[in-house]
Parts: structure tokens; C-alpha cells; sequence
């Protein structure tokens, strides 16, 4: 999912670390990467911590007063339950299980996600 | 009115648009052409069909009991004839075209005969049926107890196949009048007229009423060869040979000839005993319970799966844990073999089998409607709705429901490939409706007729095309939920 922000001159370079510390303090590995024009963050699910079987990649494009924030994680779980939903004659069910868990708690993350960046966002703009 | 076209317009528009963006998609363009291929084929599967597979017999009157069957077992198809050394085969022939001998000039064109000391020739009225037959009169006015009456009554036809055929069979239905001593044999003989074969049981006919009899060489390839030995002109002749002191009558009716050849229809006959059917009229009626038991199935189980659904996603608390925890406690257990104690418990029949599978299948999309459900009720038009004094069925109608309804058409179309392999599976292992023609069942009884140990490369044809047909089906809908999914699927649409 994609959100656009514009016109608040936000320091990028913190918003970046505001996601990592998200992601940390749920648990994931957190992977930066950094160039001129975007800011990737890769965060990486524990195992035996979360039922989220993907990563999730961040990415923040832009200048300060104009800038996208991109939400993506792969399809991988969705294949899984997609798998075990044919299969479950011969005992996918449990894919399945665990492929809608996985997507349960990407949907949950997302929303806490989003709503964590417009409290941050809210935060540096009025810093400034 | 207005308000009513308007929302018409909108949804042929809605529809429209997604239309435009499934034709799109190659795969789900695919899927679709074959699902829509195969109902053409199960709907018009009467039309389209030489033979019925429930009753493989044909078609014309054999009084002398079950109509004959189609075609000889495990006949080669008819296109191995244009496959290099094929030309030898044998074909199916039926050489008499009128075997009721319903009118004179069908006897006159068809028939041959001689006679010694009685007459024969056609009758036109006193047939089995009140129509033609042929008559032969015998007369001893003197009471001579020595005569003979002696008639000879055939057919000619050419055999024009190398190779012998699997197996003939004679029909003949007789009647007789005032006599204890007739004898009628029926041959086969060549051109010179020398009996090939014979039927070893003469027939003494003793009464006033008809008798009808079949009589069947079997597949005995040491008789057929003798029978017909070579590409040429062969004959069927039927021979009335009287003795006695009275005046006899002897009609003759209903005289045909089947000859079974080794190749037949285009994908050959099958191996089941008895009545051997066509396996492309199979096939294609099997089409008909493959999209049955799927398509009902997938569509009671998703009815089922909405509804816990929802009543899980919506009520929430104890009722979607014992809902949720009941759906996961089937998730997790591998279907098939509860399927098969059960079919094995309730009787085999069709209705069962598609209340079971879809008993069995709602689990998945119950879980996934009441994910999507907890997600919609924390959005604001819901809370706006009940702000405004919405009951929760009001909700659940107007505003849910609507929200979830995409994933019904996806897991409708992911639903059918499970019903159809499962029901396949149940079939093939014999555990289904025996008389129910499907696809699995033709598995199951290739699997159990005895050619299975023979190289695969005899028989192929009986085996493999149901599996072409089982794979292809469920790939079709499969494809086209994949497709649909990533067009209907928010959560994708979202992703993507």
C-alpha cells in the first residue's frame, strides 16, 4: 500500500529511524538500505515469534516536503493458504491455517503500521 | 424507478469494468474457455453422444432378450486403422439393414432362397410384429412318412477386413406350426457356399408361438479366424429341414448378423463386462457429474462458509472461537480418509457424496470471510451506520456482506478442482454409486478389469482420457480463480 505526504518538510533520515524502531520493537530483523532518491527498510520476521511468514519492505521516496511511503510484503503467505486450500484433502489445511494467520497478522501490522507513521509524521512536522 | 435503473446502470458498469480486466488476464481467459467447453459438453452430451453409456446397446428390435451390446471389449479405436499396419483391423459391421424384414422389397433386396419338396418366399403380414417375414410351406398330402422338406434361406455380404473380427453374434426369431421333427442350423459360409461355421445346437421347435434366440460365437479368436478367414464374400444362411406326416408352416424373422470388429468410435470401448460402452460417450457424460458434484458442492460449501463467516467475524467472543476452533480442528485433518469413512457410513449415493464434501469444505472460507469480516466492522462507515440507529442485520446486509461478496466468486471457483478430485478419488476407489458414469468410476473399473498388469501401450485409451479430463477440468478453475483472486481479492488489490 502507498501513502503520499506533502507540503511538511519532514527529515526523512528520522522518519526512517522511527520505522526501525517500529519494527524492532516487534521483533523483526530491520535491513536499511540507503540511497540518493529512496530509503528501503527490509524487516524480517523471527521465527517462533511471529505467524507472519514474509517480509515486509519499506520504502521512502522523495524530498522532505514531497514524499511516498510504500508498504509491501509478498504474496508468499497468500500462496500458502491458496496451497493448502486445494490440498486439504490430504491434510493442506494446515497450510492453509497457517497461510490466513500469517495474513491476519500482516493485515494487523499494516494498520499499526500506518497508524504509527501519522502519529511520527504529526511529531516532525510540528518539530520543525 | 429512476433510482432503480440507475443502480442497473452501475452494475452493468461495475460489471463491465471487471469484465475488462479479466479478459486481461491470459490464464483466467483460459480457465474460462475451458470450463465453458465443458458444460457445452455435459449439456449436450445426449446430442453430441453415438451411445448412452447407461444403457450401451443398440438400437432396433431383438426380441430374443437385452438388446446386443455396441461393440466387442477393449476395442482398439478407430483411428489405429490410419496408423502404420493398422489397415488390417476389423471393424464393426452389421451386414442385414432391415432384420425385421419389415417390407417386401427389403426381403426381396436382402434375401436369397431355395427349396426341395415345400415353398418359400416372403410373407408380408405374418411376421412377429404383423409385418414381413419369410415363410416356409411344407405339404405331405400323401402322409409319407419318409419326406423332406428342405429349405435354404441367406444373405450375402462382403467381409472386406484382414483381420478376423472379435466376435459375431446371430439374432433369429422362428415360429413353427403342427410339428415335432423341424430342425433349423444357421451358418456362416463362404463364397462357394461351404459352411464356415455352424451353430452346433439344432433347433427342434415344437409349439405355435415365435422363439427368439441369440447366438453368440464369444471372443474366440480360433473361430472367428475359421469363420472369416480372408477379405471376401461370405453369406449368412439359415437352413429349415422338415420331417413328418403334416402339413408344417415355418416363419422365419428378425434374422441379423453383428459382426465386432477390433477397432470402434474414436477412442475405442471399454473393458466392462457384458455390455461394453463407448468411452468417448462416457467421457463426455461424465462431464455431467464432475460439473454436478463440483459446482454444487463448492456451492453449499461457500453458502456455509458465509454464513459461519459471518455470524463468526461479526458476533465474535465465544461464539467465533468455538466456530473458529471447529473450522481449524477440520482444517487440520486431512479430509480424504474422513470422506471415505463416511461415504462408506451414509450410503454411496451422489446427494451424499456432495453434502459431504461440502460439510467439508466451508472451513476455509468461513476463516477467511470472518478475517475480512473483523477487519470491515472497525471501519468508520460501520461505526457511522450504527451511529445512525442500524441494526446489526441491517449492517451485516448492507454494508458487510457486500464488502466479503468478492470472495465468493473466488472461492467458488477454487472450491470446484477439490469437489472434482475428491469425488474422482472416491469414485476410483470404487467407494462411489456404482451406476453413476464419471470419470473416476472409468478409473476405477480400468483399475479393476484385469488389463492393468498388460503393457500400458494396449489399453492407454480407456485410462488415460478421463485423467486428461479430471486435469484439465480442475486446472481450468483453477486458473480462473487465481485470476479472479487477483482482480477481486482487496487484499491483493491492496498488496499489489
Amino acid at each position: 500500500m502507498k501513502r503520499k505526504w506533502a507540503g511538511l518538510n519532514i527529515d526523512l533520515e528520522r522518519l526512517s529511524e522511527a520505522i526501525e524502531k517500529f519494527f524492532e520493537s516487534k521483533f523483526f530483523r530491520v535491513i536499511k538500505e540507503k540511497n540518493s532518491e529512496t530509503i528501503k527498510i527490509v524487516a524480517v520476521p523471527k521465527q517462533g515469534i511471529h505467524k507472519i511468514l514474509e517480509q515486509i519492505r519499506i520504502t521512502i521516496s522523495g524530498k522532505p516536503e514531497d514524499f511516498e511511503l510504500f508498504f509491501e510484503a509478498g504474496d508468499y503467505s497468500h500462496s500458502i493458504s491458496r496451497l493448502g486450500n486445494f490440498t486439504t484433502m490430504f491434510g493442506g489445511g494446515i497450510l492453509f491455517l497457517h497461510g490466513i494467520r500469517s495474513e491476519e497478522e500482516l493485515e494487523k501490522l499494516e494498520k499499526e503500521f500506518w497508524d504509527y507513521m501519522y502519529v511520527a509524521i504529526e511529531f516532525f512536522s510540528k518539530e520543525r | 424507478m429512476a433510482s432503480r435503473e440507475a443502480k442497473l446502470k452501475f452494475t452493468l458498469m461495475r460489471f463491465k469494468g471487471f469484465w475488462n480486466e479479466y479478459k486481461r488476464s491470459k490464464r483466467g481467459t483460459l480457465g474460462l474457455c475451458i470450463v465453458v467447453f465443458y458444460i457445452a459438453l455435459a449439456l449436450l452430451a445426449p446430442f453430441i453422444t453415438h451411445y448412452d453409456p447407461y444403457a450401451p446397446t443398440l438400437k432396433g428390435y431383438y426380441p430374443a432378450g437385452e438388446r446386443p451390446q455396441i461393440a466387442e471389449r477393449l476395442s482398439k479405436p478407430s483411428w489405429y486403422k490410419s496408423l502404420p499396419g493398422g489397415d488390417a483391423l476389423s471393424e464393426n459391421l452389421f451386414p442385414v439393414q432391415d432384420h425385421q424384414l419389415s417390407t417386401l422389397e427389403s426381403i426381396q433386396a436382402e434375401w436369397n432362397w431355395i427349396s426341395i419338396n415345400c415353398t418359400a418366399g416372403p410373407n408380408q403380414t405374418e411376421g412377429e410384429q404383423d409385418d414381413g417375414c419369410i415363410e416356409v410351406n411344407y405339404t405331405n398330402p400323401s402322409g409319407d412318412p419318409h419326406k423332406t422338406g428342405y429349405a435354404i434361406v441367406w444373405h450375402e455380404f462382403q467381409y472386406p477386413y484382414k483381420n478376423p473380427p472379435q466376435s459375431f453374434i446371430i439374432h433369429i426369431s422362428m415360429f413353427t406350426t403342427n410339428t415335432t421333427a423341424t430342425s433349423i442350423k444357421v451358418h456362416i459360409a463362404d463364397d462357394a457356399g461351404t459352411p464356415l461355421y455352424t451353430n452346433l445346437e439344432t433347433l427342434y421347435l415344437s409349439d405355435n408361438k415365435w422363439r427368439h434366440t441369440y447366438i453368440r460365437s464369444g471372443v474366440s479368436p480360433r473361430l472367428t479366424s475359421k469363420t472369416f478367414p480372408e477379405p471376401g464374400n461370405y453369406s449368412l444362411q439359415v437352413e429349415v429341414t422338415i420331417n413328418g406326416e403334416e402339413d408344417v408352416t415355418v416363419r422365419l424373422d428378425n434374422i441379423d448378423l453383428l459382426i465386432y470388429g477390433e477397432v470402434f468410435g474414436i477412442l475405442g470401448s471399454d473393458g466392462n463386462l457384458g455390455k461394453p460402452r463407448d468411452i468417448l460417450s462416457t467421457l463426455i457424460y461424465g462431464t455431467r457429474i464432475s460439473l454436478m458434484v463440483g459446482l454444487l458442492s463448492a456451492g453449499i460449501s461457500t453458502i456455509l462458509g458465509l454464513f459461519l463467516g459471518l455470524v463468526a467475524g461479526f458476533v465474535g467472543g465465544v461464539t467465533d472461537e468455538f466456530i473458529m476452533r471447529f473450522a481449524d480442528f477440520l482444517l487440520v485433518l486431512p479430509t480424504l480418509p474422513l470422506l471415505i469413512v463416511l461415504i462408506v457410513v451414509t450410503q454411496a449415493s451422489i446427494w451424499n457424496l456432495i453434502l459431504l464434501l461440502s460439510f467439508m469444505g466451508w472451513m476455509s472460507f468461513s476463516r477467511q470471510v470472518r478475517s475480512m469480516v473483523l477487519s470491515i466492522r472497525e471501519r468508520p462507515f460501520i461505526e457511522a451506520a450504527r451511529a445512525v440507529g442500524g441494526s446489526n442485520s441491517y449492517i451485516i446486509v448492507r454494508h458487510i456482506i457486500p464488502n466479503v461478496f468478492a470472495l465468493v466468486y473466488i472461492t467458488l471457483a477454487t472450491s470446484v478442482p477439490g469437489a472434482i478430485i475428491s469425488e474422482a478419488s472416491i469414485s476410483w476407489l470404487g467407494l462411489f454409486d456404482p451406476t453413476i458414469v464419471s470419470w473416476g468410476r472409468m478409473l476405477f473399473e480400468f483399475t479393476n478389469s484385469g488389463v492393468v498388469n498388460r503393457p500400458f501401450g494396449d489399453y492407454w485409451f480407456w485410462m488415460i482420457p478421463p485423467g486428461i479430463a479430471i486435469m484439465f477440468l480442475a486446472m481450468a478453475f483453477i486458473l480462473m480463480g487465481y485470476s479472479l483472486d487477483e482482480i477481486l481479492n482487496p487484499k491483493l488489490r491492496q498488496r499489489r
